[in-house]
């Protein structure tokens, strides 16, 4: 008898609860907090930029991986004293056991202008990674990963891409970063496409990019720059100073003052130096 | 039976208690009794009192005069009405005297005649305002016995109340007086001032003495019929009035002829309207918000409470109500953050004894359940700058009474704010900003940067309170502090541009501005905002292909309001080996990372307005040449100076001579504070010359830039150094 006293008890108490948590459940809510986005701070943060030059010429998709711990301390003092909310962070060590460890825990996504995304890691070869096993993602700088893209990917200069995943214990969400619309002039586009060669270390053909853009466009500082570097990674040094200094001599200094700055080529300047050490010795 | 006995036994306590209350309000003239307290009573209301002078004094034309008044009156002395025969009391006289009344008024009027060859036209206007001199005599008359023999002319609860020109409010008017000669046409234009010419006169109630009247207490009937004297005044009110409902109201419009003048016949329209009401004399007090709060933008998690009480009466009860009212509605929730536009405050929902809220024209409103002596609410900010008024009210025996701070504010503002510029008191205080306003934007730290321009960031001190979202967190700035927004596409951020500038650099994301053509990092702005400018940009910095060897570029010299972005040129790959020659690249902070980090100092100083050294050309054919005064001049730890150039050429023209590039500091550290040479160009070398046969010094003193720290300028719309 008691025991049955007991049960009926704690059915009561059972449906009083489950009572109270519908009433509760069914409370007006408040206006919605201003900070419902606001989440835990992560201290690790990604940077992707993307570039391409031709239809047909591969792009370039590059990575940083940077500490939020560095962005912090780099941050305004006070910024710290004044919040109370404010979480100091630490550098975090991250293992990479392996080059295919970006790919496997990184999802490189190309959004279009409905919001649609499509996973492009199968269209990204790994062209450059930290050579260190053990990063230390810190104070001491960035991280830099870079893909050669194939060209296809990009459907339009509305898409934008962005990269999320897993480093160590973190789920990042990198930047979004808008694609680039490949440039009008062919000149422009061979510029694009040079530079993205550059970045890839393919210099062979970054050396024929560079005659078509002077064959486009003698006049062409860039064209020769390109052309010099080439030939400078090739050890053809007396090809390297002629093209550098033809790229010197066709240099355009931006003189309006309200476009543009007369900043020197000073990376040229700095080549011809050394170009012309390597010839004299 | 017994259940009907009771009810009835019942039903007579209530209305014995009812008198009983009754009686005691009559019998104390100047108290009423509520839960045992004896609670002061005033009369409040307004009178609106105009006089229309049609066709008068004398001429075409109209006069008006409108006043109105707020009326303050307190019960005050008493005399008693008796028999002479027997001292029965029959009735007492309650005189009323002002008890902080106020007054505004105003006139204007025109005129037009014509005198023979003359035509005399006038305007007059005029308005004054003061306190008291409303009245110069009130009387309520309470009849207390059914054989009052004063009934048939002073019925009980009658009352009269005047103010007779020329005692009472009075204010000047001013005539513009016109003549003009119908027959020359000459006009001539005088301005007079008449002196105190409106007075305020008027009379409610058929009055019950003269002004000469002598009242003794007591008083005797007889005595009393006779000295009735039943003023008649035709141009203003005739009837008896008497309170009803506890209320002095009515109104009257008579008007008296003047006769004529000037064959034009003149009259005199007195109106009056007055709505009178009884007023318990209790003061609640509202409390002001707690001092170290300020708005955290972040809905409920630190609401702010404010309180109310009728201190004076401990045992008094009401109902309440708070008035949150010219509620802020700022867009978003600060500088660079959110989208809604609604109110910036809002009282908690299901606050215990209070009902839900209900919105108003300028904020919301929400009222107790139940009655109580003092009363607390939770209101929640939505907004880092959110501000408002608020008010407390409690309603007493049907009537409202406003509550009052201790400085005498019918409200108190949410945050604590004296100075009522929408800035938190502690947080000016804390800043040191406490005598500035909202709007001014004077920063000067970090000392000497800027100092050669105007002072300021392009944030005014209530966007530096409102604050910021940085990085994903928000964060208020100093007012005092110079800040520059960044947004760093890179991953170097600022380079070394902060440290070497004090500035501080806040890293925001590409979302925490209003996009990368646009810039404006406080977008949401909206109260407080400099009117000298369309907002603050921030910089954006970049990596791009530059062409031909450039290894970084500002879109121009300017200030950041300007300057569209800062490109560097792209690095990334193995391939920066191939052309910058600064060792293997390891993808760290290495010598090529030092080297960028320097150059994007560099070109952050031209997006803060700062020139090269010299504009002299630097560069002859293939080879870097430093000259006099050039690229290379000035300072030579100096971020905005060139350094190693190949050659330069002497002061005197002779040269090239090798460029003394083991003499060049490794890295650049400062931003110079002067236009002198420093190391190889320091002007003391004067004359000297080194082993090689180098002459002295190099490039010498900047010439177009240098004093660089002192010129960085981060407000406003300037190019070039200027």
């Amino acid at each position: 008898m008691e025991n049955r006293h007991k049960k009926i008890s704690s059915i009561v108490l059972v449906c009083i609860v489950g009572l109270g948590l519908i009433f509760y459940l069914m409370k007006p809510s408040q206006k919605e907090s201003t900070f419902k986005d606001k989440k835990e701070i992560i201290p690790v943060n990604l940077l992707i930029t993307c570039f391409r030059a031709t239809d047909n010429s591969p792009g370039v998709i590059c990575m940083r991986i940077i500490s939020r711990y560095l962005m912090q301390i780099k941050m305004d003092r006070e910024v710290k004293k004044n919040n109370k909310n404010f979480k100091k962070l630490e550098p975090i060590k991250l293992k990479v056991p392996s080059d295919h460890y970006w790919k496997e825990h990184i999802d490189f996504l190309i959004f279009d202008k409905e919001g649609n995304d499509r996973l492009i890691n199968d269209n990204m070869e790994l062209v450059f990674s930290p050579e260190d096993k053990e990063m230390e993602i810190g104070p001491e700088g960035y991280h830099e990963v870079v893909f050669k893209v194939d060209p296809s990917v990009f459907s339009s200069g509305d898409d934008y891409i962005i990269a999320k995943g897993d480093l160590g214990p973190y789920s990042v969400v990198s930047n979004k970063r808008k694609v680039p619309k490949i440039k009008g002039s062919w000149e422009e586009k061979l510029k694009d496409r040079a530079s993205n060669e550059l970045i890839l270390g393919e210099f062979e053909v970054l050396l024929e990019t560079a005659k078509r853009i002077i064959g486009i466009n003698p006049k062409s500082s860039t064209g020769y720059w390109y052309m010099g570097l080439a030939n400078e990674n090739f050890g053809h040094y007396k090809e390297a100073l002629e093209a550098y200094k033809k790229a010197a001599k066709n240099f355009q200094y931006k003189k309006d003052e309200k476009e543009g700055i007369a900043e020197p080529p000073i990376l040229l300047y700095s080549r011809i130096r050394e170009v012309k050490k390597h010839l004299s010795n | 039976m017994r259940k009907l006995m009771f009810c009835f036994w019942g039903l007579l306590s209530f209305l014995g208690l009812f008198c009983n209350i009754g009686y005691a309000i009559e019998q104390d003239v100047s108290c009423v009794t509520i839960n045992g307290e004896e609670i002061p009573f005033y009369w409040k209301g307004t009178v609106k009192v105009r006089k229309r002078a049609d066709t008068s004094p004398c001429f075409s034309g109209v006069y008006d005069t409108q006043w109105t008044l707020n009326l303050r009156l307190k019960q005050s002395e008493t005399y008693d009405v008796k028999f002479e025969k027997n001292e029965q009391l029959v009735g007492q006289f309650v005189k009323l005297e002002d008890y902080g009344s106020n007054w505004s008024g105003k006139e204007v009027g025109s005129y037009s005649i014509t005198d023979g060859p003359y035509c005399h036209e006038g305007r007059f206007s005029g308005q004054g305002n003061g306190v008291g001199d409303v009245i110069n005599e009130a009387y309520i008359y309470y009849s207390l016995s059914e054989n009052d023999p004063l009934s048939d002319v002073l019925p009980n609860k009658s009352y009269f109340i005047c103010a007779r020109s020329g005692l009472a409010a009075k204010f000047s008017t001013h005539e513009t007086k016109t003549t003009i000669n119908l027959n020359s046409g000459h006009t001539n234009t005088s301005h007079l001032t008449w002196k105190n010419m409106a007075m305020l006169d008027y009379f409610i109630g058929k009055m019950f003495f003269g002004p000469t009247t002598k009242l003794s207490d007591p008083l005797y009937a007889d005595e009393v019929l006779s000295k009735l004297s039943n003023f008649a005044m035709p141009a203003y009110d005739t009837q008896t009035r008497i309170i009803e409902d506890g209320k002095l109201k009515g109104s009257y419009k008579n008007g008296q002829d003047m006769g004529e003048n000037l064959g034009v016949a003149r009259k005199v329209i007195n109106s009056a309207d007055w709505n009178i009401v009884k007023r318990l004399d209790i003061n609640p007090d509202i409390g002001k918000a707690r001092k170290d709060w300020r708005p955290k933008g972040n809905g409920s998690e630190t609401p702010v409470s404010i309180s109310a009480e009728l201190k004076e009466y401990s045992n008094l009860k009401g109902k309440w109500r708070f008035t949150l009212f010219e509620v802020s509605k700022e867009k978003g929730y600060c500088m660079n953050a959110g989208q809604d536009k609604d109110y910036d405050y809002e009282f908690v929902h299901g606050q215990p004894g209070f009902a839900e809220p209900k919105e108003t024209d300028d904020g919301w409103e929400i009222e107790t359940t139940e009655t109580s002596n003092k009363v607390k609410v939770e209101i929640l900010d939505n907004d880092y700058g959110a501000w408002a008024k608020i008010r407390a009210e409690v309603n007493v025996e049907g009537q409202w009474y406003l509550a009052k701070s201790e400085d005498g504010k019918e409200y108190v503002t949410i945050p604590y704010d004296d100075d009522e510029d929408h800035i938190a008191d502690y947080w000016e205080e804390k800043n040191r900003v406490l005598s500035q306003e909202a709007i001014e934007d004077n920063d000067s730290k970090p000392e000497g940067t800027g100092c050669n321009r105007e002072p300021g960031d392009g944030f005014s001190n209530y966007e530096e309170y409102r604050g910021f979202k940085i990085n994903g967190e928000w964060s208020d700035t100093d007012p005092r502090h110079k800040d520059l927004f960044l947004c760093d596409q890179i991953g170097l951020d600022d380079g070394y541009y902060g440290q070497a500038t004090g500035i501080h650099v806040h890293l925001i994301n590409a979302d925490e501005f209003n996009g990368v053509d646009s810039r404006v990092v406080n977008f949401n702005r909206g109260y407080g905002t400099l009117t000298s400018q369309d907002g603050q940009k921030g910089l954006w910095l970049k990596e791009e292909r530059l062409d031909g060897g450039l290894v970084g570029t500002a879109q121009c010299i300017g200030t950041p309001n300007v300057v569209k972005w800062v490109k560097i040129t792209t690095t990334y790959g193995k391939a920066i080996q191939a052309y910058q020659g600064l060792g293997k690249y390891e993808g760290k902070y290495g010598a090529h990372l030092k080297n960028r980090a320097c150059t994007i100092t560099h070109e952050l100083g031209h997006a803060t307005n700062l020139t090269h050294h010299g504009n002299v050309e630097a560069y002859y054919g293939d080879i870097s040449v430093a000259r006099q005064g050039g690229m290379y001049s000035g300072n030579i730890d100096c971020f905005m100076r060139y350094h190693d150039a190949s050659q330069y050429i002497y002061k005197d023209g002779t040269g090239p001579y090798d460029y003394p590039s083991e003499q060049e500091p490794k890295w650049r550290s400062i931003f110079c504070q002067e236009k002198t040479g420093t190391g190889f160009n320091d002007p003391e070398l004067e004359g000297t010359m080194d082993e090689k046969g180098r002459p002295y010094p190099v490039a010498g003193d900047a010439t177009e830039g240098g004093a660089c720290l002192n010129n960085i300028t981060l407000k406003g719309y300037h190019y070039n150094g200027k």
